[in-house]
């Protein structure tokens, strides 16, 4: 699998606190990649890295596969475009200013599609307006057009739907999701809204206190925290026949309990459980969305099964 | 480069403090000025000498430069612009150049549009009053220039290296008084050893006193040394209008100086900058 962004034993300490802790994910080519954690997890701090904005203390990245190391990264930085914490928007200038100044930074010389830019986050009517007067929303939306400048291959957004209404927030979750789909660019995006980023990750990294606890893919995830049952039962093997016979799908935890997915009827469960001589010691409902699985996670310390 | 300097001079060109900080030193000349002619008209007498230095108000391009460099490098730090090109692999020796250059070019406009004020107000009135307009030598109004541009290096660093808002400011104004005072404090040493001076009312003659402050030896050569570097502004220089010259020898120290705290403001200043965590 090609990788688009790989970070290898990364650490940034200021001082003492270590911020960044040994982070090692990869995020592959073409993914909407997630990043979850609390406020001050170090989601945004493991952005400034990579963006170039501040060193790490220990431990590399590679980007497209440069290392941070090499003197081509810049170049390689060409193709990447970042909304980190709050949009870097020049107060007195208008929307397309802005977006034109970014042009020039790329060293582009056509200004031609700058229109199609503003209408696609929903600025087409900010006319003369200048930066400094927009609403929270606008000024979001022009970062993220910033962003987007230059039809970059990998995007980093740092809470991008930050203070956007419901409508700005399906507005920007569809041109993310279109321009991953239509362009393959991939995205790394951290957002406190659980329930938004988990209708656009492709594939997950849940962050606490600086560490990495888990990555997994979204589909990993939806098995974990799909309607299921929690079994806790005197013989799993007599039970695993049973779910078989049933057409339930489960999992063997390593704690001996046994997960079960899918729509249960419980009356029948016991009453073929029964048939099988076989005890049901505990039967716990699970229901977990993705906000309930990552504080159940970060609970835990990591490694949630 | 050249991508980063269009994109400061886009963002200046259009912000009124850029145009109002570029007219300021020639606009307040010109008040001086006028205020002066006021001064001899309500003399009341013809031929009223009342001098007028316009150079003295050449230490207002230090300040206007120290105001835009300011505002250029602390509105590119706080409205993101720093982040928006570093995140796209614009090299930072670039971005800290195109500062300093767009800072430099202010500051030879602003000089050129002093000279030129000056060169318009000395047509207009000193041809009919020679002995009031005292006009700058060429090699003051050359020399101010360079020290402009220098200090626009060193305000530029300082500006990129403080995070605090106004706090460049504060320091980049504190470090040109800080030169000014340091030539004062040499000149106060290095006074004639009988400098002072009284009337003796009975006599009539003048009558010298032995100058306390008067130095000799490596203190006076260390003191001259360093007096011959910090930056000549014309208030500096001595009161008798006849010795308001500047000696070739100093002219070129004062020239070589301003090249090496140049360019030492701007490697120290890009070294920094390569180093600077972003937020």
């Amino acid at each position: 699998m090609e990788y688009v962004l790989t970070t290898e034993s990364l650490c940034k300490k200021y001082g003492k606190n270590k911020i960044l802790n040994d982070i090692n994910i990869k995020i592959p080519k073409g993914s909407i990649y997630g990043l979850v954690g609390k406020n001050g997890a170090g989601k945004t701090t493991l952005m400034r890295v990579i963006t170039g904005l501040q060193a790490p203390s220990s431990g590399t990245y590679t980007l497209s596969g440069v290392k941070n190391t090499d003197m081509k990264i810049n170049r390689v930085r060409r193709r990447m475009g970042a909304l980190v914490e709050t949009p870097g928007l020049y107060k007195n200038l208008s929307a397309y200013d802005n977006i034109k100044l970014q042009y020039i930074n790329l060293g582009l010389t056509s200004f031609d599609d700058i229109p199609e830019l503003l209408k696609l986050v929903a600025l087409e009517d900010a006319g003369k307006k200048k930066a400094g007067k927009f609403s929270l929303g606008m000024r979001q939306r022009l970062g993220v057009a910033l962003a987007m400048c230059g039809n970059p291959d990998i995007l980093v957004l740092d809470e991008p739907i930050n203070g956007l209404d419901p409508q700005g927030i399906i507005e920007i979750r569809e041109m993310l999701l279109n321009i991953n789909k239509q362009k393959s660019t991939s995205i790394l995006i951290s957002s406190h809204i659980l329930d938004e980023l988990s209708r656009l990750a492709t594939d997950y990294a849940f962050i606490d206190n600086g560490r990495i606890l888990q990555t997994l893919s979204a589909e990993a995830l939806a098995r974990k925290t799909s309607k299921a049952a929690k079994l806790v039962v005197n013989d799993n093997k007599a039970m695993s026949r049973v779910l078989d016979r049933m057409g339930l799908r489960y999992e063997v935890a390593s704690d001996g309990s046994i997960d079960v997915f899918g729509d249960i009827n419980v009356s029948s469960l016991v009453h073929e459980a029964d048939k099988e001589n076989v005890e049901i010691l505990k039967l716990l409902e699970n229901d977990e969305t993705l906000e309930a699985y990552f504080m159940n996670l970060v609970g835990k310390g990591g490694d949630q099964e | 480069m050249i991508a980063q300097i269009r994109t400061l001079l886009y963002r200046v060109v259009r912000s009124k403090s850029t145009w109002i900080l570029l007219i300021a030193p020639a606009l307040i000349l010109t008040l001086g000025f006028l205020l002066r002619l006021f001064e001899i008209s309500m003399a009341g007498y013809e031929n009223a000498i009342i001098p007028f230095y316009p150079a003295e108000y050449a230490i207002l391009l230090f300040f206007a430069s120290a105001v835009f460099t300011h505002i250029i490098v602390s509105t590119e730090k706080s409205d993101g612009g720093w982040r928006n090109k570093i995140s796209i692999g614009v090299k930072r020796i670039y971005i800290y150049m195109a500062s300093w250059i767009v800072s430099a070019l202010f500051a030879l406009l602003s000089t050129s549009l002093f000279v030129l004020t000056d060169y318009i107000l000395r047509t207009i009135w000193g041809n009919s009053h020679t002995k009031n307009y005292i006009a700058p030598e060429n090699k003051f109004i050359v020399l101010t220039l360079v020290w402009v541009l220098a200090f626009s290096a060193l305000y530029t660093l300082i500006n990129v290296y403080f995070s605090m808002k106004i706090f460049g400011l504060v320091v980049s104004l504190l470090a040109f008084w800080g030169f000014i005072g340091i030539r004062s404090l040499c000149q106060a040493r290095l006074d004639e050893p009988y400098k002072k001076f009284f009337v003796n009312e009975e006599t009539g003659l003048e009558e010298y006193e032995e100058n306390p402050y008067y130095v000799t030896g490596n203190v006076r050569k260390a003191l001259v040394y360093i007096s011959e570097r910090v930056p000549i502004v014309y208030n500096d220089m001595t009161d008798d209008t006849s010795d308001r010259k500047i000696s070739k020898h100093v002219d070129k120290i004062q020239k070589e100086t301003a090249i090496v705290f140049l360019l030492t403001s701007t490697v120290i200043g890009i070294v920094s900058f390569e180093r600077k965590e972003i937020t």
